[in-house]
């Protein structure tokens, strides 16, 4: 990564970088709470999550390309099936976006950090050795079996025995704490760490679609981890919440799972959605249309998004009457998505094209997010979903909408945000090839399952008969699937060659309009060397778009606002106006974060195995981190602050 | 610095094919354990028909196997463990399979010689057939002793036995060893 | 151009003999849900075409020509043309949810009383099927297959022994789950007669795959033939040695009605020289697949609950050879 320098050198900035600077070596690589450092981590562990997940999938499309083939035994196929949902759904897809809001919410807010930098490093530790755990059980063929959704009484001890399902529900519990802890420092972040004038309606969208997803996870969240308790409780000390000898309730799981499991779609689809409405415009040289309208959208969407869950269980066998009602909130949500698709489509019909890679995946992801919607608008359908449900035809509806709508957004989004999180380019020719190989591969591996579905094919099987006619399209889907894993290697190949020998990147070399791309590429640590006054949604176009007379200050001398550096501090504003009211007083590099997280570990690690001594273990050592951690500590003078040479 | 990402690169490939490998072999031996060995072909023909006409003979009801002076009994009991195709459900070496193990201490319904046999009688939830119906009463007592050969059961006498069914958790049921 | 073959494709295979495509129906239900199903995906193509024109239209219009200036832009008209397009979809989406509505009162209950009420009990990973009747000698059990009237409403009782199964036929109807202590109860009615593969189609484990069933559809008269026959015991001659080995090797987790065979554990095997598959529809009904079924259960369904059985080939011609006379 090419550091480039603050280009202007000034005792101010010398200080600033001082104070805010990491401290070196492993302390600091483990002790830093810097949101650019926490977002890279994010991105690339999820990443990697999504390779994994990826390398899992083609292994089952190798073993569903004929009819009874027999490279997998059903059990091997099982694992696999269920850990790709899990690590697609829980490891990759939210923590990919968390990473771009991590590392952009503070440059685009005009803030120096978010609200809790501790807690953010928390939250990136605990995702990691979540997904750790949850790995751990592969080489012991233990791995999760009962699927992503976990349908009891299967996963019950009574049919799942072993520790396949255990590792799943501490897992998923393991991993919520990171999730919730990182849902409220993005929705306290937004509130109160902007840049005066950063009032909401200037917002990103991207900013929206965080935070929506973020208040939506907060309360959908406890739900999957409860029902996760409950079931490992089941198992393990014989409660009957869900086991029928016992008088349990096989429907109570999917009700818990999936009022979970709606919400956390969107929240999984929403934050891309707002990628594409900051970075679509940019090449389209205008600002988006109806930016208001694409805000109420985002969070009708998902407001509407907690009140359809049962479309999931439309063949349970409940009472038509409450079907139908969720039938209908089913069609009726998918309003405020068309809404958003034809802002999009204006603002490219009215703009002037810039043919790069970023713009190629986002129109692409138009075109797929409507085909996405359109088999989820058949499926809301109740009495076609008796049909359609469990069948490929959901495996293709689901694809279109988790791979349209959020990695086709996030590769095209990593394509444009890349020059400013390393100060290099990457290749453009490399970025279309990369673009059409994921396409077409994606398409050829995905449209057919919408007929493969239609012709009775059911899903989550190992092996289908030759009689069932559709060992074709089975194939097809394979070879397509081998055809995107291409163009994720071209990408990684693109990341690799970026990262050593890009062209070196501007401070903007996109000409876009929002603060990120005011400071240099990559960033100073200490973000901006004054904090920003905003008085537009888009700041670095104002002077071209003359939408009024007042101009945002960007500044580099003191004189340009407040440079805020006896300590490492940022400004703290009113949640609708964005007036300053306090200055706020950051935390420095802590291995804190860490430790909490090894003890969580440690905990769960003893609830997996039940050693008594393990559990006891991990709950003290929460206890004494969390007493320092929370022990207010005297805020050092001027003079004493800590600078690292 | 570039040899300590070499290096860090190079444990994490090796991490994770070893892990995919031993996933890839522990799989492969859960569903080849479930492929039964093959046996001796003319085994079959020595096994003791049961009566065919419906009657169940009585329960005779004693307090320790009838059988447990007879040095043979328990060698009879391992040659119906695989003529009655015992080992099909409870593993080659008894150790268990789609049912359960029958060499360690824990019992659902209750380890004494008894209990073993009223389990082999009248079948059991889950799976457990009725062989009361295919076999007279002496061969069940051989294949109780082969069990009781095996070491996980309790005496005869043994009180506090508890008859739960599932979701016994991982904690051993309190108990003697004979 | 993708899209467009896709079309063709989907229409195309609906006359294809894809046992269970329900694109073109054969009974009420059916027949309903296949209608609301062209129709949706009428509207969703068309979506998807209109979509894709103005997105490549907007990308053509917005290609590069001149200088790429950011300049001062004005959104009414826009913002009015998004409006027509966000009411047109609307409109859609309430028409569609209104024909879904109808189509739901209409296939929720049967119009007619059901003639004929069977349980359907799902396990891992077979189908028992008790046939009931307001007169408790005329019930009776079989697996696997369902055999019914033709143009007769039927009423299916659908629980689970086990975990939650789903009960499916395509060609007949949408799916309904079957749920451990919960009856859910639905309904069919063939109007052509015929054979109809069914499905389980909710995740239940090792054999989800395998597990499959038949439905056999015949006209009135041949349905009570039928009936009648499964209602007779098996002509079991006493002292038949491969009746023995059938007790001794079978009995204890198979029934066949009019022997002393009561195993509950199994499906019943009354009648099972009649059945079309065998193994939940692996495997067509021959004395051969039956054999390699005994001998190999593991290896063509691995985890299935029957074990293994390692049976000498004199037992295993006795016991097919019964089997498969058990018409």
């Amino acid at each position: 990564m090419v550091a480039q320098l603050d280009t202007v050198d000034s005792p101010e900035r010398r200080k600033l970088l001082g104070i805010w600077e990491t401290a070196p070596g492993l302390y600091g690589w483990l002790a830093s709470v810097d949101h650019k450092t926490i977002g890279i981590r994010y991105l690339c562990t999820a990443f990697f999550f999504l390779v994994i997940g990826g390398i899992e999938a083609l292994v089952m499309r190798a073993q569903l390309a004929q009819p009874d083939l027999k490279l997998l035994s059903p059990d091997a196929y099982n694992q696999l099936f269920s850990m790709h949902g899990t690590t697609m759904m829980f490891l990759y897809a939210l923590p990919m976006l968390s990473g771009f809001s991590n590392y952009l919410w503070p440059l685009m807010l005009g803030s120096r950090d978010m609200a809790f930098p501790r807690l953010n490093a928390l939250s990136y530790w605990v995702f990691l050795l979540a997904g750790v755990f949850l790995y751990v059980s592969f080489p012991m063929g233990q791995a999760p079996n009962g699927g992503w959704f976990a349908y009891v009484p299967n996963t019950n001890l009574q049919y799942d025995p072993g520790i396949n399902m255990d590792v799943f529900s501490l897992g998923l519990i393991f991993l919520g704490i990171s999730t919730v802890v990182g849902s409220a420092n993005f929705i306290v972040t937004l509130l109160r760490c902007r840049a005066p004038g950063m009032s909401v309606n200037r917002l990103p969208i991207i900013v929206w679609g965080t935070f929506t997803a973020s208040a939506a996870n907060l309360l959908a969240v406890p739900a999957v981890s409860l029902a996760c308790a409950m079931l490992w409780l089941d198992r393990r000390y014989g409660t009957h919440f869900f086991d029928v000898p016992g008088g349990g309730q096989p429907l109570l799981w999917q009700h818990l799972f999936w009022i979970f499991g709606h919400p956390w779609v969107y929240a999984l689809v929403l934050p891309a959605m707002g990628i594409v409405s900051d970075a679509l415009p940019v090449f389209c040289r205008r600002p988006l249309v109806g930016y208001t309208l694409v805000a109420i959208s985002t969070v009708a969407t998902m407001i509407l998004g907690f009140g359809v869950w049962v479309h999931h269980m439309f063949a349970t066998g409940l009472p038509v009457m409450s079907l139908s009602f969720f039938s209908a909130a089913s069609f009726v949500i998918a309003v405020p998505s068309a809404v958003a698709v034809f802002c999009w489509i204006a603002t490219i019909w009215t703009g002037k094209l810039q043919f790069k890679t970023p713009f190629l995946f986002f129109a692409g992801f138009v075109m797929l997010f409507v085909i996405g919607g359109v088999s989820g608008f058949m499926t809301a359908s109740v009495a076609l979903d008796w049909q359609l449900t469990d069948s490929y035809f959901v495996v293709a509806h689901l694809h279109y909408v988790l791979l349209g709508i959020n990695v086709f957004p996030v590769i095209g989004g990593i394509y444009f945000w890349f020059p400013k999180m390393t100060g290099r380019m990457l290749d453009e020719r490399l970025g279309r090839w990369t673009f059409w190989t994921m396409f077409v591969g994606f398409n050829v591996a995905f449209f057919p399952m919408h007929i493969t579905g239609l012709m009775g094919m059911p899903r989550r099987v190992y092996t289908y008969p030759a009689e069932m006619g559709v060992g074709w399209l089975n194939l097809i889907s394979s070879l397509g699937a081998l055809i995107f894993a291409v163009g994720v290697l071209l990408f990684l190949v693109n990341i690799v060659k970026g990262l050593r020998s890009g062209e070196p990147a501007g401070n903007n070399p996109w000409d876009a309009p929002t603060l990120e791309w005011s400071t240099t590429s990559p960033p100073p640590v200490y973000n901006f060397a004054t904090i920003p006054q905003v008085a537009s949604r888009h700041p670095l176009w104002e002077s071209r778009l003359k939408e009024s007379e007042e101009r945002s200050v960007i500044g580099d001398k003191a004189s340009d606002g407040m440079v805020l550096d006896k300590g490492k501090e940022t400004i703290g504003v009113t949640p609708l106006d964005a007036e300053p009211n306090v200055v706020l007083k950051m935390p420095g590099d802590s291995i804190l974060p860490f430790l909490l997280a090894l003890g969580m570990a440690v905990l769960f690690f003893g609830l997996l195995s039940q050693a008594v001594w393990l559990m006891v273990t991990g709950v003290l050592c929460e206890i004494a981190i969390l007493i320092v951690w929370l022990t207010p500590k005297p805020h050092p003078a001027d003079e004493e602050v800590e600078v690292y040479e | 610095m570039s040899i300590i990402r070499v290096a860090v690169g190079a444990v994490i490939l090796v991490i994770l094919a070893v892990g995919v490998t031993a996933w890839w072999v522990t799989t492969r031996a859960q569903t080849d354990a479930r492929v039964a060995v093959a046996w001796p072909e003319g085994v079959a023909a020595a096994v003791p028909q049961g009566l065919s006409a419906g009657e169940a003979p009585p329960i005779t009801v004693s307090i320790d196997n009838p059988l447990a002076n007879d040095p043979n009994a328990a060698e009879e009991g391992k040659k119906l463990f695989s003529q009655m195709n015992c080992a099909g459900c409870h593993g080659y070496d008894a150790k268990g399979g789609m049912g359960p193990d029958l060499t360690d201490i824990e019992w659902r319904y209750g380890g004494r010689p008894i209990d073993i046999f009223k389990s082999i009688y009248e079948g059991r939830a889950q799976g457990m057939p009725a062989w009361g119906n295919a076999l007279p009463t002496a061969p069940i007592w051989q294949l109780v002793a082969y069990i009781q050969s095996l070491g996980g059961t309790f005496a005869p006498s043994a009180e506090g036995q508890p008859q739960q069914a599932v979701n016994q958790g991982l904690g051993a049921q309190a108990g003697q060893k004979q | 151009m993708k899209r467009l073959i896709a079309i063709g494709l989907t229409i195309s295979l609906a006359g294809c003999s894809a046992p269970l495509s329900y694109l073109d129906a054969t009974s009420p239900v059916g027949g309903s849900i296949a209608s609301l199903g062209w129709g949706l995906t009428a509207i969703s193509v068309g979506v998807c075409l209109i979509v894709g024109v103005l997105l490549l239209v907007a990308i053509w219009r917005g290609s590069p020509r001149g200088a790429a200036t950011v300049v001062p832009v004005n959104d009414r008209a826009p913002i009015r043309w998004i409006g027509v397009g966000v009411a047109i979809s609307t409109v859609f989406l309430l028409g569609s949810a209104i024909w879904t509505l109808v189509t739901v009162h209409s296939i929720a209950g049967s119009p007619r009383p059901a003639a004929l009420s069977i349980d359907v009990i799902g396990q891992e990973w077979w189908w028992a099927v008790k046939y009931r009747s307001d007169d408790p000698s005329r019930e009776f059990t079989t697996a696997n297959q369902l055999v019914i009237p033709v143009d007769v409403p039927v009423q299916i009782n659908l629980t689970s022994r086990d975990v939650i199964h789903s009960f499916w036929v395509p060609k007949l109807g949408g799916k309904m789950d079957m749920i451990p202590s919960r009856t859910n109860v639905t309904w069919l009615e063939a109007d052509k007669i015929g054979d109809y593969r069914g499905q389980c189609s909710e995740f239940c484990g090792l054999q989800h795959a395998n597990m499959a069933f038949n439905v056999r559809v015949m006209s009135q008269a041949d349905f009570d033939a039928w009936r009648n026959q499964q209602l007779q015991p098996a002509a079991s001659v006493a002292g038949d040695p491969r009746l023995r080995t059938f007790m001794v090797r079978c009995a204890a987790c198979h029934t066949v009605r009019g022997t002393p065979a009561g195993g509950i554990l199994g499906p019943d095997l009354s009648h099972f020289g009649s059945r079309e598959t065998l193994a939940a529809g692996l495997l067509p009904n021959t004395p051969e697949n039956l054999a390699r079924w005994i001998n190999n259960t593991q290896t063509i369904k691995p985890g299935a609950k029957m074990p293994e059985l390692h049976m000498l080939a004199s037992e295993t011609a006795d016991v097919t050879g019964y089997l498969e006379d058990l018409k």
